[in-house]
C-alpha cells in the first residue's frame, strides 16, 4: 500500500472519529459516511464480491462521464474519484441544510491482495466495475 | 397495525400498487413515479407502536412513512421505511385484511430481482408470481413469464404468504435489478408491464430522463434498505433448510 493511500485513510478515519465524540447526539453513523460536505464529496454506494480468482468491486457513480473517473489501486487498497457532470444539490436525511456536491470519492481496503496489474474496469449506464486478480501463493500438490 | 384514512375519502379501488422499499428500490421508484403522474391524492397512512420513531417532514408538513394515495380507482401504497424482519408479517397481516373488504382486482407489488450480471442486461426482464388464476390471466395478457419454480424470500414474500393465505388476488412483478443500487431503468420496465396490467398510459419518458437525480436522491433509502436486506439473509443463514420432494 502506498504511502499516500494510507495517509489518506487514516486522514479518513481521524475525521470520523472527531465527528463521533464531538457530540454524541449528532452523529447519524450511518448516513454520515455517505458524503463528506466540507469537501463537497459524495461516497458512493458499493458492492464487493468475490470469485475463486477474482475481486469485483462495483460503485454507483451517477451523473458521470466515463472520462472524468480516476482509479488509482494497490495491492489492497482501491480508491475511485469522479467528478459530476454538474453539481448536485441534497439535503441529507439527518441534516437541515440544502448541500452542494461535485464529486465522488471513496477508498476501500480490498478482502485479499490483488494483482493491480492485472486489473480491469468498464464503466456503464453510470455503474462501475473493477475486476481485481488475486494474488495467488498456492503451490501445486502432488498426488503419489 | 392502524391503518388510517381520511374520514371524507371512501376508499373504493379495483388496483392496489405497493411499493415498499427493497431490491433496487424498484417498487418505491416506480411506485412514487405513478403516484406524482396520476396526481394522486393523499389518503392516509399505517402506522403501529412496533414502527420505529421516525416521520418524514416534506415542505414543513409533517407525514407518517407509510402512506396511502389514490386516484380513481388505482390505491397507492409507498413508504419511506424499509420493513426490517419483525415488521414484515405483522405488516401484511393487517395490510392484506385492509385490502381485502375493498374487494381488489387485484394487489400488485413492484420489486427488484437481484441480478449479478445486471451491468450486462440492456433492458430488464420482468417476471411474476401471482396468487390466483385470474391474476395469472392478466401477467399471461401482459405477456409476462410467471416465475414457475423457487423460492422467494423477502420484504415481498410476506406480501405474497399473506394474499394467498387469505385468497386475496396478487400479482408481484419482480424486474432485473442490481441488488443495492437503486435501479430507475428497471422500475421503468416493471412500470412498462402495470400500464399493460391497468390498461393505462402513463408516459415514462420523465423517469427515463430523471433516472440519474433519483439515483443520487434515493441513496440513503437505499442504504437504510440495505441494511434490512442483509439482517433478512443473516436470519435466514441461522435457520436449518428443509428440503423434500
Amino acid at each position: 500500500m502506498g504511502k499516500d493511500d494510507t495517509v489518506e485513510i487514516i486522514k479518513e478515519l481521524d475525521k470520523r472519529i472527531q465527528r463521533m465524540m464531538k457530540d454524541p447526539l449528532e452523529s447519524s453513523t450511518l448516513f454520515e459516511f455517505l458524503y463528506d460536505a466540507e469537501r463537497k464529496e459524495l461516497v458512493p454506494l458499493t458492492q464487493i464480491n468475490e470469485t475463486y480468482d477474482e475481486v469485483i468491486v462495483k460503485f454507483d457513480l451517477p451523473c458521470v462521464r466515463k472520462e472524468d473517473i480516476f482509479l488509482k489501486c494497490t495491492d489492497d487498497v482501491l480508491t475511485v474519484k469522479a467528478r459530476m457532470m454538474k453539481s448536485c444539490k441534497l439535503t441529507p436525511l439527518h441534516s437541515n441544510k440544502e448541500l452542494e456536491f461535485e464529486r465522488f470519492r471513496k477508498s476501500i481496503r480490498l478482502p485479499v491482495l490483488v494483482n493491480a496489474n492485472n486489473s480491469k474496469a468498464a464503466f456503464k449506464n453510470g455503474v462501475l466495475e473493477i475486476r481485481l486478480q488475486k494474488k495467488s501463493h498456492q503451490n501445486e500438490v502432488i498426488m503419489q | 397495525m392502524d391503518i388510517v384514512t381520511s374520514r371524507s375519502t371512501n376508499i373504493e379501488a379495483s388496483n392496489i400498487l405497493v411499493g415498499l422499499p427493497d431490491v433496487g428500490l424498484v417498487g418505491t421508484i416506480a411506485v412514487s413515479y405513478v403516484i406524482e403522474k396520476l396526481k394522486m391524492k393523499e389518503l392516509g397512512y399505517i402506522d403501529s407502536p412496533i414502527f420505529p420513531p421516525m416521520v418524514i417532514i416534506k415542505e414543513s408538513v409533517v407525514k407518517n412513512p407509510v402512506r396511502i394515495y389514490g386516484k380513481d380507482n388505482i390505491i397507492a401504497i409507498i413508504s419511506d421505511l424499509p420493513l426490517f424482519q419483525s415488521l414484515i408479517n405483522p405488516f401484511f397481516e393487517s395490510f392484506v385484511g385492509w385490502v381485502k373488504k375493498l374487494r381488489p382486482r387485484t394487489i400488485i407489488g413492484i420489486t427488484g430481482l437481484p441480478t449479478q450480471d445486471r451491468m450486462q442486461v440492456s433492458k430488464p426482464e420482468v417476471v411474476g408470481i401471482s396468487t390466483t388464476p385470474a391474476t395469472r390471466e392478466l401477467l399471461d395478457k401482459a405477456g409476462v413469464k410467471l416465475l414457475s419454480d423457487g423460492v422467494f424470500v423477502g420484504t415481498y414474500a410476506g406480501l405474497v404468504r399473506e394474499c394467498s393465505t387469505q385468497n386475496v388476488p396478487s400479482t408481484t412483478l419482480l424486474a432485473q435489478s442490481y441488488l443495492n443500487f437503486p435501479d430507475p431503468a428497471a422500475s421503468l420496465e416493471a412500470l412498462s408491464v402495470v400500464n399493460k396490467i391497468l390498461n393505462i398510459d402513463i408516459d415514462l419518458k420523465q423517469l427515463e430522463e430523471e433516472a440519474e437525480r433519483i439515483k443520487i436522491s434515493t441513496r440513503e433509502l437505499m442504504l437504510l434498505t440495505e441494511r434490512a436486506l442483509k439482517e433478512g439473509q443473516r436470519l435466514r443463514e441461522g435457520r436449518a433448510q428443509v428440503i423434500y420432494r
